[in-house]
């Protein structure tokens, strides 16, 4: 057979200088004599242009070899060039014809090498860490093929970069870092110098990956904090990115806020797309598993914009952050090479620049073991694409280099995972209660430390914000962990809830010692946290009620229960306090009095009727300022609704993190008749109590309205819950006609889009429900105005969602970005596409949806535009005649059909007129600008005026209703109205029920824990104003709802502050967050010395309603100096303006004066000492109190024992000594070792250690002090095996309860007991933790003391106790805590 | 009912139950998922993989003539995988099958020499011994205790000539030995590594080329099977 060419086949790759890159063409060639072994190729394209080639094959089989050969192309890509290829081989010629697709050169994957560690989830954090292989029995060997410890992993990452100069990789959360780092000192220097060659990055700049919508602002801010404090200033690391890789959605401020800690990029796999993005779909019913990116409207690589305008560069993994690791699985380097080039032509439709991040790793996967060889093989034989083992800052760098005008994104990065706003609802609710007493603690102790003589609680903020952070993770806050896991997580935000209310009551008592309290009587001084004045009902607890006047001596209305006395107290001042006084009762107690006749209740604001027929449902709910009934024609309000739910989504699979029901709910309270209806007047307030029961839930609802305030108080409380796979939720039929809804997020509010409750989640699997943060509501946040140019008849539009529409990539950053950035400080956020990209509004594919379009620019610049007006005659000559008479247009063309008719389940709102176009234009593209600017102007009143016909026709009220929450985020809004809150679940499908350390733990009527069998309490409040929520001050009333105002009793002293002061007042165009000591000095390894209010201050305001707003703070003895980031590091100084939800940090400093003894307000050090080295064994979450930053290690090496000694400490030298202690027949040498560390520094040493004759087992210990604590690390020895039996007996007379531990060892114990039990019965069980010490083979008995507040409703909750000892841990069964009625 | 085919040879679902019946009833079982759940039909995947490896292993023994030698019940599962790790640990072929495949694979001194200069954290440390008196007070009982250079008054007890005193402040350290510690040996380092990858190259190509697995046996990481869906 003489020689033949087979096929001729067009690649994309490239060979050759990368400046003139060729095309390469694969030829496969057979010979005379089998496959020949070179050729000689020369490849003529049609426009004559020759290239020539010596060859060797590439591959062959039998008689024919495969030749690759370079060929300088010229045209457009994608555009098919005929070639003609001339093979020459030992005197013999071939041709063939064939084609060259052109091809893109240039092309970088940036394969990152990470792995993502959670480290609480299904599993244990010890188990995460460092004891996965280590647990009990076979089964946990079970796990997906590639997971690891955190501990694994690194040294695994370690061991690779040591062996493999090519490795790169990527290290994160601080979980695991900071674990290693101290336990494995040993490898510092090896860390230090692979961050400073280049090749190791630290990611996240947060300590994890928080779930931002489910928590406050500063909870986040703190997460960077003390992120960016241990990997910068401890670690040595640089961390540039914002890296929230499985995050279940985001806050939309987070950007901003990153940006303004100075982080210069974020990367993340979650948010604008459902499940894992728009390129994969799940496995059921696709025979196409990964399409392309195609999908997206916009680019993997944005600028991701806040609502305050500040933006971050981001990168969208679209195909998931696991994208990468799957080549793993290649069986040869050939394959796993295809497997990347096919993931590029994937992922290149998306790509803003030729540069595609590769996110190689999965969740605790070891290095993947083809990355390195393909970095080799494939880059010297290839010039494009290349392929490199790279680090995410040079991702970035790429990107940055030629993108200079990033696509701008305000869009809503949620709601993803929707079961995550409503499983473990309990732990949201201590989250938000929490993070507001904390934030308050911190107001009222800077104030105590500035006018009083208290001494700045660092070590207890510290301890109590990491466990909030902790707690914040995706895994955590989300409700999608075990049961096991939950228990643990429990402890934290209840040591938390401690240390923030041990130090908020300290820091009042110790300023109400200060104040002048002389007058008649008692003094009842009232604390106002917020930095406005302010009018609010507060309780005091008093054992002796009485009357209550006020500082002029006029009676103040109150009401008593238990002892816990209400009233209503006026004009308290800004971040201040105000003294009323108590005396003795002289008339008839203030009490509840029941009254019989119409169900209702009334103060100045509302009228509110209840049906006792319908379940104790409100019937009807009037506004008396103006007459308005507010709830729906012939609807109940606060009806309980309980759903079904799937356990696991039939397709899917998944639960917790789903809202999975199978369709509208099964059971409704306003279906029945209520048990019992209580109407009750006080002095203060009326309210109504109902009781009754639908479904598995039996309820008690409290509705109280007080004389004074302009809100509905709502208590639902879930007195029994037998659910399982059901979901409860509460709904108001209360949104105003042609509203939208209006939603809360982290300091800004936005719009979002209605939600469908009621579907069957197996047809439509998105029900679009969101997190809120403090309210959500019903109105308009920002609207189009349509005059009638002939009649000046007018109709409204209230819009919320909008996709932006521009010509191209440059336009998108001159024209979209100003346009997108004005509509989300009007509450609007947007997707901002090109008219070519595909269009923003499908369910299948997008996480929601938008109500809106705007499309810039005149019909030849925009197709889009072109399209809308080629369709219509009127708009096109309106269109016409503005351009030619203003020279800018602005056309408003309604939608073919009501937004509630086309938001259905399966939604598509992508056709021509399925939403509103507003158009947008000038002559030309400076006459664009112009329009643009208009636009922009006429935006600062959140209301766009347009000269146009037809006006809109649809209904319109320009008021606000809003429903108030404390802790339950999760909301839809209907689009017939209806204000839907979501109380709490019992889904089944896993992890649910999951329990790791045997003995299995359950409530005590058996079920999961996630299913949350006992008595909640859910508190929301109805408010509602005229005009939109800015005008109505919505924000604030949901601010003071969720930070009350405290009351203390005192006696009659005198003292150097007055009765009455403000000490810090904000102008009310802005909100005071935090009030604090300067600076985080435990985040970032440094001493506590000078942390305090007199050292200085910072305050972070924000502006609440997106305006500019000038602004001024002031107070007795403290100014204002200048501005800082949110880390706390100096900015210069500061004009006074806020940006429109601009968040500012501020510096402040005290005026010098004497310092006085100071007062300890909050605990310096663990309550239980000595502190176990490996916390994380315990469960414990974040490093104990005062963050560990000095630390002792035991290891067994061999035959000998090692000790580490490391210091986390920046800025100061640790001088101490080990000490070791052996057990009793043993010997250890040294027992006594002094240590001295540099900053950053560590030591090893080892111990002899040598049994004597009489050794038994018993456990060697080594423990060092610091800072008021003692470290130990224990390492068993012998057969020592810790065996310690606990049971927890309820005392049948006292109701306390009794820990029995015995301690079946040959030899003593020592650890902590920590009391566990649900949100709502932490003041009854106290100590929290205490420690213990039992002797070998001896029992020893704990009590834990139960008390029950006068004022405590009845209900059933549960309680365990957690027994912890040298990295040991054991549960004790759930009893049963029972308030009686 | 079949659930997988090495070389031919069938594994029945009875194997797969007895398997499964052995792990939900061991310690830990609870902790397992509920089967017949998406994660527990999960759960039945890896133990049809882990059946399959154990199989393969038995065949390569018996087709290399290779004698029964033993489980390697510690075998680097980052290197390997949970459920190669699993096989080993559970195979009486797993030692013989490992050294045969392995046992080509070696290590140059060139390779050994650059890895010790790219590490150079991983050169033994010398050390000295010294004996403290704090403040007048004997540290230690007396008895000397080893030092790291970079310890306490480590630059200054390095320089010093053994038998002389270092003092500072109130310490007074008398240099009495140098100690030599430990060098890792890297050699060894490298070769463990470099057989492990050897191992898993090896076996993931037999895998491809010499298992069938039924519907429902599935890899567990295999994108294209129903039950893959947790994806973070």
């Amino acid at each position: 057979m003489p020689l033949r060419i087979a096929t001729i086949e067009s690649t994309d790759l490239f060979v050759g200088p990368p400046d003139a890159p060729q095309q390469v063409l694969r030829v496969t060639v057979s010979g005379s004599d089998g496959a020949p072994l070179a050729v000689d190729a020369t490849v003529t394209t049609a426009a004559g242009v020759e290239t020539t080639t010596q060859a060797a094959p590439t591959s062959q089989t039998a008689g024919t070899a495969v030749f690759e050969v370079g060929v300088v192309v010229d045209g457009p890509v994608g555009a098919t060039v005929p070639v003609t290829v001339t093979v020459r081989c030992g005197g013999q010629t071939a041709q063939g014809f064939g084609e060259i697709v052109v091809a893109e050169p240039g092309w970088t994957v940036h394969m990152v090498s990470h792995f993502h560690y959670d480290p609480v989830w299904w599993n244990t954090q010890a188990a995460y860490t460092s004891q996965w292989d280590a647990l009990p029995g076979t089964a946990q060997r079970h796990r997906e093929p590639w997971q690891h410890t955190g501990f694994h992993l690194v040294r695994t990452h370690l061991d690779l970069a040591r062996r493999d100069p090519d490795y790169r990789f990527v290290l994160a959360e601080v979980d695991y870092l900071k674990p290693y780092w101290d336990s494995h000192p040993e490898d510092r220097d090896l860390i230090r110098r692979l961050l400073a060659q280049g090749r190791l990055e630290l990611m996240g700049g947060t300590y994890n990956e928080p779930n931002t919508n489910l928590t406050s602002a500063e909870t986040t801010i703190r997460n960077v904090v003390y992120g960016v404090g241990f990997q910068r200033d401890v670690l040595g690391g640089d961390p540039a990115t914002a890296w929230q890789l499985d995050s279940f959605g985001h806050d939309p401020q987070f950007p901003g806020m990153m940006a303004d800690a100075g982080l210069t990029s974020s990367s993340w796999a979650r948010g604008p797309f459902h499940q894992w993005g728009p390129m994969m779909r799940t496995a059921a019913g696709h025979d196409n598993l990964i399409t392309d990116a195609s999908a997206m409207q916009f680019p993997s690589e944005f600028e991701w914009i806040s609502p305050n305008g500040r933006g971050l560069l981001t990168h969208y993994m679209p195909a998931h952050y696991s994208a990468g690791w799957w080549m793993d699985s290649a069986a040869t380097l050939a394959e796993a090479q295809e497997a990347v080039l096919r993931l590029l032509r994937l992922l290149r439709p998306a790509a803003a620049t030729r540069n595609v991040l590769l996110p190689v790793g999965t969740d605790y996967s070891p290095p993947n073991k083809w990355i390195t060889e393909i970095h080799r093989d494939w880059n010297s034989r290839y010039t494009w694409p290349r392929l490199v083992c790279s680090l995410p800052r040079d991702f970035f760098a790429a990107v940055r280099a030629r993108l200079t005008s990033p696509s701008p994104q305000t869009r809503d990065m949620n709601p993803i995972y929707t079961g995550k706003d409503v499983s473990y609802i309990d732990t949201k609710q201590a989250q938000r209660v929490v993070e507001n007493l904390l934030i308050d603690a911190e107001k009222w102790a800077t104030l105590a430390g500035l006018h009083g003589h208290a001494r700045y609680p660092v070590e207890a903020f510290d301890r109590a914000w990491r466990l909030l952070v902790y707690g914040a993770h995706h895994d955590a806050i989300t409700g999608t962990e075990s049961d096991q896991v939950y228990i643990d997580l429990l402890g934290g935000w209840r040591e938390a809830h401690d240390l923030a209310l041990t130090v908020h009551s300290a820091a009042i008592a110790h300023l109400g010692e200060r104040i002048d309290t002389t007058g008649p009587g008692r003094a009842l001084v009232v604390f106002n946290p917020s930095s406005w004045d302010r009018t609010d009902v507060v309780t005091v607890e008093s054992a002796q009620p009485g009357r209550i006047v006020d500082a002029g001596g006029a009676a103040v209305p109150s009401a008593v229960s238990g002892n816990g006395l209400t009233f209503l107290a006026r004009d308290v001042p800004s971040l201040g306090y105000q003294t009323f006084r108590l005396l003795p009762a002289t008339t008839a107690e203030e009490r509840w009095v029941e009254v019989s006749g119409e169900v209702v209740a009334t103060n100045h604001f509302y009228r509110v009727t209840v049906d006792p027929a319908r379940g104790g449902t409100v019937s009807s709910l009037i506004e008396l300022a103006t007459g308005r009934e507010l709830m729906r024609d012939g609807l109940v309000g606060n009806e309980i609704l309980v759903y079904d739910e799937y356990a696991e989504h039939p397709e899917f699979h998944e639960g917790p993190w789903h809202l999975l029901p199978t369709g509208g709910p099964v059971a409704a309270s306003g279906a029945r008749q209520a048990d019992s209806v209580l109407v009750e007047r006080s002095a203060a307030g009326e309210r109504v109590t109902v009781r009754g029961s639908v479904g598995p839930v039996r309820y008690t609802q409290v509705l109280t309205l007080w004389h004074g305030l302009p809100r509905l108080d709502c208590v639902t409380r879930v007195d029994e819950f037998t659910g399982s796979d059901h979901l409860v939720r509460v709904r108001w039929p209360i949104g105003v006609p042609g509203g939208l809804p209006l939603s809360e997020v982290a300091n800004a509010v936005v719009a979002r889009g209605f939600a469908h409750p009621d579907v069957d989640t197996a047809r439509h699997p998105w029900t679009l429900d969101n997190p809120a943060y403090r309210w959500f509501g019903s109105g308009t946040t920002a609207r189009v105005t349509v005059t009638d140019p002939a009649t000046a008849s007018t109709g409204h539009r209230a819009i919320g969602v909008a996709e932006v529409i521009v010509t191209d990539a440059e336009s998108a950053a001159l024209l979209g970005r100003p346009v997108t950035v004005a509509l989300v400080r009007a509450g609007v956020t947007a997707t901002c596409t090109t008219a070519s990209a595909p269009r923003y509004g499908r369910i299948d594919i997008d996480s929601n949806l938008p109500d809106v379009r705007i499309a810039i620019g005149a019909p030849e610049r925009n197709a889009l535009t072109a399209r809308l007006l080629a369709a219509d005659l009127g708009a096109a000559t309106q269109f016409a005649h503005q351009l030619a008479t203003a020279g800018t247009a602005r056309v408003w063309l309604p939608a073919s059909t009501a937004l509630e008719n086309a938001w259905t389940p399966d939604a598509d709102l992508t056709g021509l007129r399925d939403l509103p176009v507003l158009l947008i234009a000038g002559a030309d593209r400076d006459g664009d600008a112009t329009a643009v600017a208009d636009l922009v102007a006429d935006l600062a009143d959140a209301c766009i005026e347009v000269r146009s016909v037809p006006v809109p026709a649809g209904p319109f009220e320009d008021r606000t209703v809003a429903i108030l929450n404390r802790g339950i985020p999760g909301f839809a809004v209907t689009a017939d109205g209806a204000l839907h809150l979501s109380l709490l679940r019992s889904c089944t499908g896993w992890p649910t029920g999951v329990w790791v350390d045997p003995p299995q733990r359950t409530a005590p009527d058996g079920s999961a824990f996630a299913l949350q069998h006992w008595t909640h309490e859910f508190e929301y409040a109805v408010t509602s104003a005229d005009g939109d929520w800015r005008t109505g001050g919505i924000t604030a009333r949901a601010h003071d709802f969720n930070h009350p105002l405290t009351g203390i009793v005192a006696e009659p002293h005198a003292g150097p502050m007055p009765a009455t002061a403000a000490l810090l007042t904000v102008s009310p165009e802005a909100v005071l967050t935090t009030l604090k000591a300067a600076g985080d000095p435990l985040a970032a390894g440094g001493g506590t010395e000078a942390t305090g209010p007199r050292n200085g201050m910072i305050a972070r305001i924000y502006e609440p309603h997106g305006r500019t707003a000038e602004v001024k703070l002031k107070g007795p003895k403290l100014s204002v100096t200048g501005s800082c980031d949110l880390l706390g590091r100096p900015l210069g100084g500061w004009s006074g303006t806020l940006e429109p939800f601009e968040i500012r940090t501020l510096a402040l400093t005290a005026e010098p004066h004497p310092v006085e003894t100071q007062v300890e307000i909050g605990p310096r050090a663990e309550p239980v000492q000595p502190v176990y080295a490996r916390y994380w064994l315990h469960n414990k979450g974040p490093a104990p109190t005062g963050n560990q930053p000095v630390s002792v290690h035991l290891h067994r090496r061999d035959r000998t024992v090692e000790v580490t000694v490391a210091s986390d400490l920046t800025e100061s030298t640790y001088d101490g000594t080990v000490w070791i202690t052996a057990p009793e027949g043993w010997a250890a040498d040294p027992c006594e070792r002094p240590v001295r560390l540099a900053p950053g520094g560590w030591t090893r040493f080892t111990v002899d250690v040598v049994a004597g004759e009489a050794a038994g087992p018993g456990v060697l210990t080594a423990r060092l002090d610091h800072a008021g604590s003692t470290v130990e690390d224990v390492l068993p020895l012998g057969d020592a095996r810790h065996e310690l039996t606990t049971s927890l007996v309820v005392d049948e007379e006292t109701g306390n309860l009794t820990l029995r531990l015995e301690n079946l060892a040959e030899y003593a114990v020592h650890g902590e007991v920590h009391v566990v039990s649900p949100w709502g019965t932490w003041r009854m069980l106290s100590p929290h933790a205490q420690g213990f010490d039992v002797g070998a083979g001896e029992t020893t008995c704990l009590r834990i003391d139960v008390s029950v507040p006068d004022a405590a409703t009845a209900g059933t909750w549960w309680a365990m106790a957690k027994v912890m000892w040298y990295g040991r841990i054991a549960y004790t069964e759930a009893v049963r805590l029972v308030v009686a009625p | 009912m079949i659930a997988a085919w090495v070389d031919g040879e069938p594994i029945g679902r009875d194997a797969v139950d007895a398997e499964l019946r052995a792990l939900y009833s061991g310690p830990g079982g609870h902790a397992l998922p509920v089967p017949h759940t998406a994660e527990g039909r999960q759960l039945r995947r890896w133990v049809v993989q882990v059946l399959a490896i154990r199989m393969l292993l038995a065949h390569e023994a018996q087709r290399h003539g290779l004698p029964g030698s033993g489980a390697i019940p510690g075998a680097d599962r980052a290197a390997l995988g949970s459920i190669a790790a699993a096989a080993l640990a559970g195979s009486p072929c797993a030692a013989a099958v490992f050294a045969h495949v392995t046992g080509t694979v070696t290590v140059s001194p060139s390779d050994v020499d650059a890895y010790r200069q790219a590490n150079p954290e991983l050169s033994a440390e010398p050390a000295r011994l010294v004996r403290h008196v704090r403040a007048g007070r004997p540290v230690n009982g007396g008895r000397p205790y080893r030092m790291r250079r970079t310890d306490l008054l480590g630059d200054k007890v390095f320089a010093a000539p053994l038998g002389t005193l270092v003092t500072a402040g109130t310490d007074t350290l008398e240099v009495v030995d140098t100690v030599a510690e430990h060098s890792p040996d890297l050699t060894a380092q490298l070769l463990a590594a470099a057989r492990f990858r050897a191992f898993a190259r090896w076996l993931d190509v037999a895998l491809r080329d010499r298992v069938a697995l039924a519907p429902g046996s599935e890899h567990p990481a295999d994108p294209a099977q129903p039950d893959h869906t947790h994806r973070h």
